[in-house]
């Protein structure tokens, strides 16, 4: 039986901080914090290459050493952010805007094009998502933006069905039958009332989309098929330090503990925000 | 629920694990005696060497598959081939050539006087594709005199038909199956050529009927391997036995210290540019283009692209030769000069191009550093990685780019920048006046001073950036003998490659 969609206010007050969500929240702050700082700041400029300054082990003066070109370790992490973390929302972005008013619109006129959009839905979910972004940056050629649409697409479905489900279980309630019959036509509707109504599922989803988009930017660097120099990203200085492998380890380990962390992060705060805000999962009365 | 969660979590988390674990292991099969995989890093278009530029076309049937009059040897000597000798007329005008006997192509049909004759009319002809036309322009008429004799007649004296005779593109075909050669080539080599999976793999075959000694391995099988962590991975298992022109050279310090492998570091013919279209934009100007070849910092690109494998050089010509000049002075690095020439051409604040990099590490990493350097001068480079079939389709035949980089493997290959349709879009009277005077000359020190003008002038005009040499940098299993150290000419010749037990 649904329960009410507690209010904010509620739901903050009466839960148990979970381990995960502060976790999640403290690592996806750094993450964040670090990318918006690096837009401003950076302790190096990385767009300058400096061979003499090649392969430097950590010092005071480069916190993570350089990478084979000279580039402080420290700074690529940091602007590397701004990629992983840009991509990841434009892609998630883009899924949303797409996605939700597919589900919005499937859930409100329901029959033929309910079927329509939801098997084609179906469809676009049937493709193993990273696999078809390979396959789709591979012919886009690729880049920055054939990365968001690429990892975009395969968001659609993802948030028409939360989109979808969630307004599908609020069909029938007083609150919406007042609404409509106050006078409101079903776009009103489905914008004033629906909408928010089911906004915490959707950025429940969002943030767990972004992990997996963080996750697949960097596999399509790690292939070359991201972002391109010289923007800096943590799938392409994974690929690139591949052959250092055996005389400079961290240049390896370093990114790549980065993209866990930070994948980790996002999944922590995700599953955090749901358990939080999903009140068929909270434990106990009210 | 929760479980469920955490294994979900684990999923997601462990593919980036497995991303930051490079796995190099793998275990060297034991090779048999007979056959033979080598690593390349570009897959040829096609396989005819008389119709096309491609350095992997020869690299693949170079002396393997087909053979020429004469043949360059590992140390960029002349030595016969089809042609066994030949006896040069006194005014130097007249070349014949005395063939081999009992030679037949890989189709069974017989080798002669007349397919020698079919093959340099046909390279030569009006409607040939063959891309190194000017080889031949010293031909006025091939002779068919007797089934094993020809006679070549030129217009003007050639002191280097032997040697041009000798290039992948003048290469005998048969005149039965020369349409077929680019994908099914047939000559008269020690190997056939037997199956090519593309993207994969090309294999050749011992012919068992070839006219000379018989090569010692049965199967060769020439591998498309162009990312440099795959090539390391592939010769670390075995799953190549040589790599020539190994695209990790930051990895050669551990290779050499494996018992397993032999590292060396040959010379090669391999100028290593940054190709600018000459008819582009800001790039006609030629401040613009000497700017750009002031702001590049060569000995750090080497370093940085090459980690040290390379020489850097000053104009379209291997350092190596003896009529090689330093031009340094000519575009010395200097980025200041380089802004102020910016400035002079009305570019003070710099602009955008595009840089298109075919597949090789050397082109990939030394864009970035390339973009890096020219960023400092102002011009912002956007780089595009391409594949090597759309680099030639695009910007080697299209001319549709602004910069390139890449490595020009003929020898001796200065007299490109004399043709009008080539790629770099240069055109300068006097270097044409230059070309043309060297084509008649034969007294090597009047050669030599024509060869220094040619390259100055092309290094004043700036017409591409002259980066450094290409060296062949080679991998092989520590048991395998008789491959080219250096790379005097575009090939791979494994005719005397064999196995020490």
């Amino acid at each position: 039986m649904m329960k009410n969609v507690p209010s904010e206010k509620a739901s903050f007050f009466n839960s148990r901080y979970s381990a995960s969500l502060l976790l999640g929240t403290v690592i996806t702050i750094v993450v964040v914090g670090t990318g918006v700082l690096s837009f401003f700041w950076l302790p190096f400029n990385v767009s300058s290459l400096n061979v003499a300054q090649r392969l430097q082990p950590a010092s005071a003066q480069h916190w993570l050493g350089t990478d084979q070109y000279g580039r402080d370790l420290l700074s690529m992490l940091m602007i590397g952010a701004q990629t992983s973390l840009g991509v990841g929302l434009f892609a998630v972005g883009f899924g949303m805007l797409l996605g939700v008013p597919l589900g919005l619109l499937a859930a409100a006129r329901r029959g033929f094009v309910d079927q329509l959009l939801m098997r084609f839905n179906d469809l676009v979910f049937a493709f193993p998502a990273v696999l078809s972004a390979i396959l789709i940056t591979a012919s886009l050629g690729p880049g920055a933006l054939n990365s968001i649409i690429a990892i975009g697409i395969f968001n659609v479905p993802v948030f028409a069905r939360v989109a979808r489900g969630g307004a599908l279980s609020l069909a029938g309630r007083e609150f919406l039958l007042a609404a409509r019959l106050a006078g409101k036509g079903a776009l009103r509707i489905t914008f004033e009332h629906v909408l928010p109504n089911i906004a915490s599922l959707l950025i429940v989803q969002a943030t767990i989309q972004l992990s997996m988009g963080i996750l697949a930017e960097a596999g399509l660097s790690y292939l070359g098929l991201g972002p391109q120099p010289p923007l800096v990203s943590w799938g392409r200085m994974l690929n690139e330090a591949q052959t250092l492998v055996s005389f400079a380890p961290q240049l390896a380990l370093i990114p790549g503990a980065t993209i866990v962390v930070a994948v980790l992060g996002f999944n922590l705060l995700g599953d955090g925000l749901r358990d939080l805000l999903d009140p068929k999962l909270r434990g106990g009365p009210r | 629920m929760r479980l469920n969660s955490l294994t979900k979590l684990l999923k997601r988390v462990a593919l980036p694990c497995l991303l930051s674990v490079a796995c190099l292991a793998g275990n060297s099969h034991a090779s048999d005696h007979a056959s033979l995989n080598i690593g390349m890093q570009l897959e040829p278009p096609h396989l005819d060497p008389t119709a096309g530029a491609a350095g992997a076309i020869d690299a693949v049937t170079y002396a393997n598959i087909f053979e020429g009059l004469t043949r360059i040897g590992a140390h960029g000597e002349v030595l016969p081939a089809l042609a066994r000798s030949w006896k040069v007329s006194p005014d130097g005008l007249s070349y014949t050539f005395y063939l081999a006997k009992g030679v037949q192509f890989h189709d069974g049909s017989p080798f002669s006087a007349d397919d020698v004759k079919f093959s340099l009319d046909r390279a030569r002809g009006d409607g040939s594709t063959n891309a190194q036309k000017p080889l031949f322009s010293a031909i006025k008429e091939v002779v068919a005199v007797a089934p094993n004799e020809v006679r070549v007649d030129l217009l003007r004296q050639e002191g280097s038909l032997l040697f041009n005779l000798g290039w992948g593109d003048a290469v005998i075909v048969s005149r039965q199956s020369a349409k077929g050669n680019r994908k099914h080539p047939i000559g008269t080599g020690p190997f056939q050529f037997s199956r090519w999976v593309k993207g994969q793999e090309i294999q050749l075959q011992r012919f068992d009927h070839y006219w000379g000694s018989p090569a010692k391995l049965d199967t060769v099988r020439f591998k498309v391997i162009a990312d440099p962590n795959a090539a390391i991975a592939a010769v670390m298992a075995g799953d190549v036995d040589a790599y020539p022109g190994f695209p990790a050279p930051e990895a050669l310090g551990h290779l050499e210290a494996d018992p397993r492998f032999k590292v060396f570091a040959g010379s090669s013919e391999g100028e290593t540019i940054l190709a600018m279209n000459n008819k582009a934009g800001p790039l006609a100007d030629v401040r613009v283009r000497r700017a750009v070849s002031m702001a590049i910092d060569k000995q750090a690109l080497v370093e940085g692209a090459m980690y040290g494998y390379g020489t850097p050089i000053t104009s379209h010509f291997a350092p190596h030769h003896p009529a090689a000049l330093d031009l340094a002075a000519e575009t010395p690095f200097d980025v200041r000069e380089a802004k102020h020439l910016l400035k002079q051409a009305g570019y003070e604040d710099g602009f955008t191009a595009t840089l298109k990099l075919p597949p090789p590490s050397y082109a990939r990493r030394g864009g970035e550093l390339i973009a890096s350097d020219l960023s400092k001068i102002g011009i912002k480079l956007k780089i595009v990685p391409v594949e090597w079939a759309q680099w030639l389709a695009d910007v080697f035949k299209g001319k549709n780019y602004e910069f390139t980089i890449v490595s020009h493997t003929e020898p001796m290959d200065i007299g490109i920048y004399a043709r009008k349709d080539y790629y770099f879009n240069y055109d300068s009277a006097e270097f044409d006046g230059v070309v043309k005077q060297l084509n008649a000359a034969s007294d090597t020190q009047a050669r030599y001073s024509l060869l220094g003008e040619a390259q100055r002038i092309i290094a004043r005009d700036a017409v591409n950036a002259y980066l450094f040499q290409l060296a062949n940098v080679s991998v092989w299993n520590a048991k395998l003998e008789g491959m080219w150290k250096d790379a005097p000419i575009q090939a791979i010749d494994v005719t005397h490659v064999h196995w020490q037990d």
